[in-house]
């Protein structure tokens, strides 16, 4: 059963929305302020949150910031009264999945909670097979790294950075889409650092690390893996 | 989060501008001012410097006269200087008789011949020794040898006293000073001679006017702070000038200067006066103009950003009850609530939705109306029941954040005021409770008198308002400024509403002091029913 984190500070509307939810047979917790929101989403791990904006103790902006910022891609529904273009640009630099404004489609909301948590469940899916590359073994829901059998121990930034080549399957990242994807917002982070995470993966994984037979360089553009 | 941004408002910077430029107008005029007065004050010493200079001509004329004058008492000077007897006797006679030169006539005054090589006096008037012979000799001894033999020289003595002596020189070694000492009086004449109308400044310069009127002169002693002689007894330097006579003539300094009165006279279109006040004046003005043209600007864009704030709050105080509402009645649509109890829940919060959206609209459009004066008529309610009807309506409200309300209402009181405004203000009131304070608080609502009051109060269990928000909660489309305010939703007209429909009637709304929570208190005038239920106080409520 999915498991989603209702966090809206009205409980009128909560418990509207929740007793549909579950009509749809999720498993659904509500939260009425920001920071029980944001202490639910790293405890019990939901496969999808629906979060308010304005929300007392912490805002919504403020937990999507720090959720994404520790590398927590859970799908999100921003359900709001804002309707300004701001904040719903605003919310997308924080990753947000969907945007939906007050008052609502019962039968839209259901639509895009169903797709929501399909997607999710794929990328679990996706996650829950061991992917392999040269002598490399890489386990994304155990977070291990083998090398020839051995064990490498990576930085938390340089797995983050190879799961998101790992997600994309071959296809290209670019930089700025590595950086937003494994180091949030945060603009002390150069592009270099990109570099630098690339250049450690490197030398733990590939037999040469100056001629990258897996981690290959796109030049101008950015990183992908093959296999 | 949010983001500060800095939006150049041109305006502003066209008002800043033309601020900077008219201060810079001001000054530039301020120094065209000065250097105009400047002028016009130079030219005034100018003037006095030349009537300095003629004064100094005039004045070492006369004092040459009269120092030989003096001297003339001698006779002729024998070649070498050797006197003879005959001329020893004279210049040692006190009287004098045989001299009819004004100096050595002085009273105290002599004659006196010194020998520079002997030091000492060769005669003298008076016996020797005696102190004014040795006084005499002293001061000759230190008198300066000036180049020019033939020219008197004038030298004081003492505060009273003063001496002109010549030299002549009587062997290779030796030089006589012969000299005449004579009163400070004596000098007077000379002094007032010298000052000359017609000299001292042309007519043309004078432009007719007595002279008196235009300058002024005084004479001084080297060093010394008082004059020997002024043409007024009031002295009043404006743009004075100064000279020094020679040496010969004990370097007597002389001072001049126009008189105040006279300088508009003198000078074409007349002293001018300073600007600066007038400059000043007009510089704050204009600033004053600019700044009120700031604030208003300033003011403006807080007008709008108000109503912007208003808007949005007023757009997400919609959305919310509507949101609830179309997602309730999808619920029944879609036949989602499969048992009654489950509809009736639905329908329950359509319902409280409805009446919280009526409210709210209630409340825009009382914000939107002109504003209305003392309703005409208001009629006497009993507040017992009222307030129960409307807390009894506002308990669904309430138990969406599952607050408890606990009333105590005094019997038999009663107020003059329409039941839809009392409504108004107490649902205002109330919504704001439950907004502010926590899920699962009591609030508590009573109705008492106090004297010719009539008092109602609202209390939550919440943070309460914090002291910076007391004033500003009242004032509209304002919200607190705490982080619980802002997180909570909310139009900021409440509390306006609620002030402004007491005031209506006479009475007031304000925060009340608790340990915990907010409580507002409602106060308005009692009505009294006498025996025979007749109202007593009814004209009180209209008047006000």
């Amino acid at each position: 059963m999915s498991r989603v984190l209702l966090i809206e500070d009205n409980a009128d509307l909560a418990a509207g929305i929740s007793y549909n939810l579950q009509k749809e047979k999720l498993e659904v917790r509500v939260e009425e302020d920001g920071l029980s929101g944001l202490h639910a989403a790293r405890d019990w791990r939901p496969h999808l949150i629906i979060l308010d904006l304005m929300l007392p103790r912490l805002g919504g902006f403020e937990l999507l910031q720090q959720l994404r910022e520790t590398g927590d891609r859970t799908p999100v529904l921003i359900l709001t009264a804002k309707d300004q273009e701001a904040d719903k640009i605003q919310s997308f630099r924080y990753d947000a999945d969907q945007y939906v404004t007050k008052p609502f489609s019962l039968k839209e909301l259901l639509a895009r909670v169903h797709s929501l948590l399909r997607r999710g469940q794929a990328q679990r899916a996706l996650a829950a097979e061991p992917f392999s590359f040269g002598e490399v073994e890489v386990d994304l829901s155990l977070r291990s790294v083998r090398r020839r059998g051995v064990l490498v121990t990576l930085t938390p930034k340089a797995f983050e950075l190879l799961s998101a080549l790992i997600r994309r399957d071959g296809a290209v990242a670019s930089r700025v889409d590595l950086l937003r994807e494994v180091w949030g917002h945060r603009s002390l982070v150069l592009t270099r650092t990109v570099d630098a995470h690339v250049a450690e993966l490197r030398r733990k994984l590939e037999c040469d690390p100056a001629n990258p037979n897996h981690i290959v360089t796109v030049w101008k553009v950015g990183y992908r893996l093959q296999r | 989060m949010r983001k500060f941004t800095i939006k150049p408002n041109w305006s502003v910077v066209l008002l800043g501008v033309s601020l900077a430029t008219l201060a810079g107008i001001a000054v530039q005029a301020y120094q065209a001012d000065r250097r105009h007065r400047d002028t016009a004050l130079a030219l005034l010493r100018d003037y006095a410097s030349f009537a300095v200079f003629n004064y100094n001509q005039n004045l070492a004329g006369g004092l040459r006269s009269a120092a030989d004058a003096a001297l003339h008492s001698f006779g002729p000077v024998p070649r070498g200087g050797a006197f003879d007897a005959a001329t020893l006797a004279r210049v040692s006679s006190p009287s004098h008789a045989d001299c009819n030169c004004r100096m050595s006539n002085a009273v105290g005054g002599g004659n006196y011949l010194y020998s520079v090589a002997n030091d000492s006096l060769i005669a003298g008037s008076q016996p020797r020794p005696s102190a004014a012979n040795d006084l005499i000799a002293a001061v000759l001894r230190k008198a300066p040898r000036l180049p020019n033999a033939s020219e008197p020289v004038l030298q004081r003595v003492d505060a009273n006293r003063w001496l002109t002596y010549r030299t002549i020189s009587r062997s290779p070694n030796d030089t006589i000073l012969y000299a005449v000492w004579f009163d400070q009086s004596h000098l007077q004449p000379v002094f007032k001679q010298a000052f000359c109308p017609e000299v001292l400044l042309p007519p043309t310069l004078a432009r007719g006017l007595p002279l008196d009127s235009i300058v002024t002169v005084a004479v001084y002693a080297q060093g010394d702070a008082t004059p020997l002689w002024s043409s007024r007894s009031e002295l009043e330097w404006h743009q004075p000038a100064e000279d020094t006579l020679g040496a010969y003539y004990a370097a007597l300094v002389v001072r001049a200067s126009i008189r105040k009165e006279a300088a508009p006279s003198l000078i074409i279109g007349g002293l001018p006066r300073s600007r600066l006040p007038q400059l000043f004046a007009l510089f704050m003005i204009s600033a004053g103009l600019v700044l009120a043209a700031a604030k208003q600007i300033r003011r403006e864009r807080g007008l709008v950003r108000m109503r912007e704030r208003f808007v949005t709050s007023v757009s997400h105080e919609l959305r919310t009850p509507l949101a609830q509402i179309r997602l309730f009645l999808e619920t029944l649509r879609l036949g989602r609530a499969g048992t009654n109890a489950e509809r009736e829940w639905a329908l329950s919060h359509i319902e409280r939705e409805s009446t919280r959206l009526s409210h709210l609209v209630e409340n825009v459009l009382h914000v939107s109306r002109p504003r209305t004066t003392a309703p005409a008529a208001a009629p006497v309610v009993e507040l017992e029941a009222e307030l129960a009807d409307i807390v009894a309506g506002f308990l669904p409200l309430a138990r969406s954040r599952r607050a408890h309300v606990v009333n105590s209402f005094e019997p038999g009181v009663l107020a003059a005021i329409r039941s839809e405004h009392l409504r108004q203000i107490m649902l205002n009131l109330l919504d704001n409770a439950v907004k502010y304070g926590p899920v699962g608080q009591t609030i508590k609502v009573s109705a008492k008198t106090n004297l010719d009051r009539v008092q109602i109060s609202v209390s939550d269990q919440g943070p309460g308002v914090p002291t910076a928000d007391r004033d500003r909660i009242w004032d509209a489309f304002q919200r607190g400024t705490s982080e619980e305010a802002l997180a909570t939703g909310g139009t900021g007209i409440g509390l306006t509403i609620a002030r402004e429909l007491t005031r209506q009637y006479g009475g007031s709304v304000q925060l009340g002091a608790t340990d915990g929570g907010a409580t507002f208190i409602v106060e308005l005038p009692r009505i009294r029913v006498g025996p025979r239920g007749e109202n007593h106080s009814r004209t009180a409520v209209q008047a006000s």
